[in-house]
């Protein structure tokens, strides 16, 4: 009927315009941060969109030149936190990998006692704010000497990325009946072969998804890296808050090392999103 | 091939008795149908003689040797799951291709080929080789699984339920497929049904199980003819055999059973006296098969007045429902007959097939 369709092109149009104002009001900060790197010192608490770009703020970050000249130019070693966090977060991850996915399995298709208990505190872990545990977590760590170490922070990071994978990817083994390992074992795999051999490659999805977002929260992290770490063990989250200098905010340089640390995980999420979407809602639904 | 041997198998999950004490011996290259209802524990007691799980007591023996040491993988067996169980993200090629290229197994790609190839057209799965499992048919999921199954040598091959989810005629296609298949294989094959049309087509023996307990293991006309109690009767054929509580009568020498009103009234069967002699009370449980009933003629036969309940018609035959008394008899007869409910009938039985049970346990007297 006429007036059906007309409804519907109509829906469609406001839901399209609905959408578009929500993807131009989430992504807005991004575009500004984008636009504030490109500015010079003077026209930052401008409002200008049409300026004149220029890359001296990227330059300073990433190599520690004051090119952007006037007062109270800032050194940061931006590469060193850089690489700071890039060892930190894949080895956290990793860890959390290798942990959690046989953790994950086990919850999955092993019956034992306060079973749905430890599950729940894995997931509890992902609750309880940072702030809440920083202050313990700042003493043991300085008696136990892992204060502004490698292993201190990748060891804490347990705490972000763990939960995540468990949870995600036992959502995927459950999804897998039992008589899936019964076929190959009787097909004549061992355990081992069925794990690696047909078990992994159906929760790929869920381990993709899974580590995409425990590397974006580990590398996001701030309040475990800033006062869990020191000086040798600078993230870039820490090293792009050293542009708030005592005697002059350098936005602008802040704003690039902002975009320079966003890349990553960006270019990661651009390149799994397919495995993103699928494998968050996947692991999720269940009969 | 192998010979199966369980002995004393049981298998218990928390509280609940899955098998009971199950002792049971299948020949070498014996096409042995396990039948029973939802829940019998048919599939735990072939997930047991695979090696998937392992029993709470008893063992399980392959040619006199006992297995319970080897895992599934190293039993050489093949199963067929109900729900196929097949690899989602590998063609029907690779689903069966599978098993030939577990560690261990030294065949190269051409011999692969050749065996999928082959097992591929037995079974008429040729043209979905190169799809995967989530873009076929039910019918063509179930072949496949039962190709995996095939393609090895296995020393036993277990299906389990393997044409349950077919609709009505591919069932009997398969059915009909399978018997022919069981000389091409030759393999010690135990086969589960709730079934029992394809536990007769296909089987040498047939296992009857209830509540994890084995009610009869006999040949097909054991289980049918002799049933061991009244659930082994009821479990096969169709209309369910007519059990009706009874008691004895001695008129004169004769000895007779008959319903609580007398309607229904039959002879005691020569070779039964005995048993019925010894029977602790005066109650027994008498059992016809539909088969056994029709309308009566004036053949002497033991007769039954009663009116229709209803009469259904079914393709070439039609099921009768008589309402004598208390109780109701089905009787299975040809379908042109006219018989309009509540009008009077006369049923005759045949009194060399009846059947006489233990009130209380159930057990077929034929065997006390």
């Amino acid at each position: 009927m006429a007036s059906n369709a007309v409804r519907r092109r109509l829906q469609t149009g406001i839901s399209s315009i609905l959408i578009l104002a929500y993807f131009v009001f989430s992504l807005f900060p991004i575009l500004w941060m984008i636009v504030v790197s490109l500015k010079r010192q003077s026209e930052i608490f401008t409002t200008r969109f049409i300026f004149s770009p220029t890359l001296d703020n990227y330059m300073t970050v990433l190599f520690g030149q004051n090119v952007a000249g006037g007062t109270g130019a800032i050194r940061t070693d931006f590469g060193g936190s850089f690489i700071n966090s890039l060892i930190i977060s894949v080895t956290a991850v990793l860890i959390s990998l290798v942990v959690g996915v046989p953790a994950a399995y086990a919850l999955a298709r092993f019956d034992f006692k306060g079973k749905n208990d430890l599950a729940f505190t894995f997931l509890s872990l992902r609750f309880a704010p940072e702030l809440l545990v920083i202050i313990p977590l700042f003493i043991i760590y300085h008696k136990l000497g892992l204060y502004n170490t490698y292993t201190g922070l990748i060891w804490v990071y347990q705490l972000i990325c763990m939960p995540l994978i468990i949870w995600v990817v036992r959502g995927y083994f459950e999804d897998i009946p039992p008589e899936l390992e019964y076929a190959a074992q009787v097909d004549g795999y061992s355990w081992w072969h069925v794990f690696f051999k047909v078990l992994l490659p159906l929760v790929s999805p869920g381990i993709a998804a899974a580590s995409l977002l425990a590397f974006i929260f580990a590398w996001n992290n701030f309040v475990f890296a800033m006062l869990l770490g020191g000086a040798q063990t600078n993230t870039v989250t820490v090293s792009a808050l050293s542009f708030l200098a005592a005697e002059q905010a350098r936005y602008g340089e802040m704003a690039a090392a902002s975009v320079i640390a966003a890349l990553p995980e960006v270019l990661l999420a651009l390149g799994i999103q397919k495995y993103l979407i699928r494998g968050l809602s996947f692991g999720a639904v269940k009969g | 091939m192998a010979r199966v041997t369980l002995a004393g198998v049981s298998k218990k999950y928390g509280k609940t008795q899955a098998l009971d004490n199950i002792s049971l011996d299948v020949k070498d290259r014996e096409f042995l149908v396990i039948l029973g209802p939802s829940g019998a524990g048919k599939t735990t007691l072939l997930n047991l003689v695979a090696g998937v799980i392992e029993p709470t007591a008893g063992e399980v023996f392959f040619d006199g040797e006992p297995v319970g040491h080897l895992e599934a993988n190293q039993r050489n067996v093949a199963m067929a799951f109900e729900s196929y169980a097949l690899y989602p993200n590998r063609t029907v090629y690779e689903n069966i291709a599978f098993p030939l290229q577990a560690p261990g197994r030294k065949l190269s790609a051409q011999e692969i080929d050749q065996k999928v190839k082959k097992v591929a057209e037995i079974l008429g799965i040729t043209h979905v080789l190169e799809h995967k499992p989530g873009e076929i048919s039910n019918g063509q999921k179930q072949r496949t699984s039962l190709g995996r199954a095939m393609v090895r040598n296995p020393r036993v091959l277990l299906l389990d339920e393997p044409l349950s989810h077919l609709d009505a005629k591919l069932r009997h296609h398969m059915r009909t497929e399978l018997k022919a298949l069981q000389s091409v294989l030759n393999t010690t094959t135990l086969y589960v049904t709730h079934d029992y049309l394809e536990a007769l087509a296909l089987a040498d023996r047939v296992a009857v199980i209830n509540h994890g307990k084995l009610e009869q293991l006999g040949t097909r006309d054991e289980v049918f003819g002799r049933p061991a109690n009244t659930f082994v009767a009821a479990a096969l054929g169709q209309p369910e055999i007519n059990l009706v509580a009874a008691t004895v009568k001695a008129e004169g020498t004769e000895l007779k059973v008959a319903s609580e009103d007398g309607l229904i009234s039959l002879p005691v069967p020569a070779q039964l006296k005995a048993a019925v002699r010894a029977l602790p009370t005066a109650s027994v449980t008498l059992g016809v098969r539909p088969i056994h009933a029709e309308l009566a003629t004036d053949d002497g036969r033991p007769q039954v007045h009663g009116h229709v309940y209803a009469f259904e018609r079914f393709g070439t035959k039609g099921i009768l429902t008589v309402t004598a008394g208390q109780n109701r008899l089905v009787a299975l007869l040809d379908k042109d007959q006219a018989l309009p409910v509540n009008a009077p009938v006369t049923l005759g039985l045949d009194a060399g097939e009846l059947m006489l049970f233990h009130p209380e346990t159930g057990r077929n007297l034929a065997y006390a």
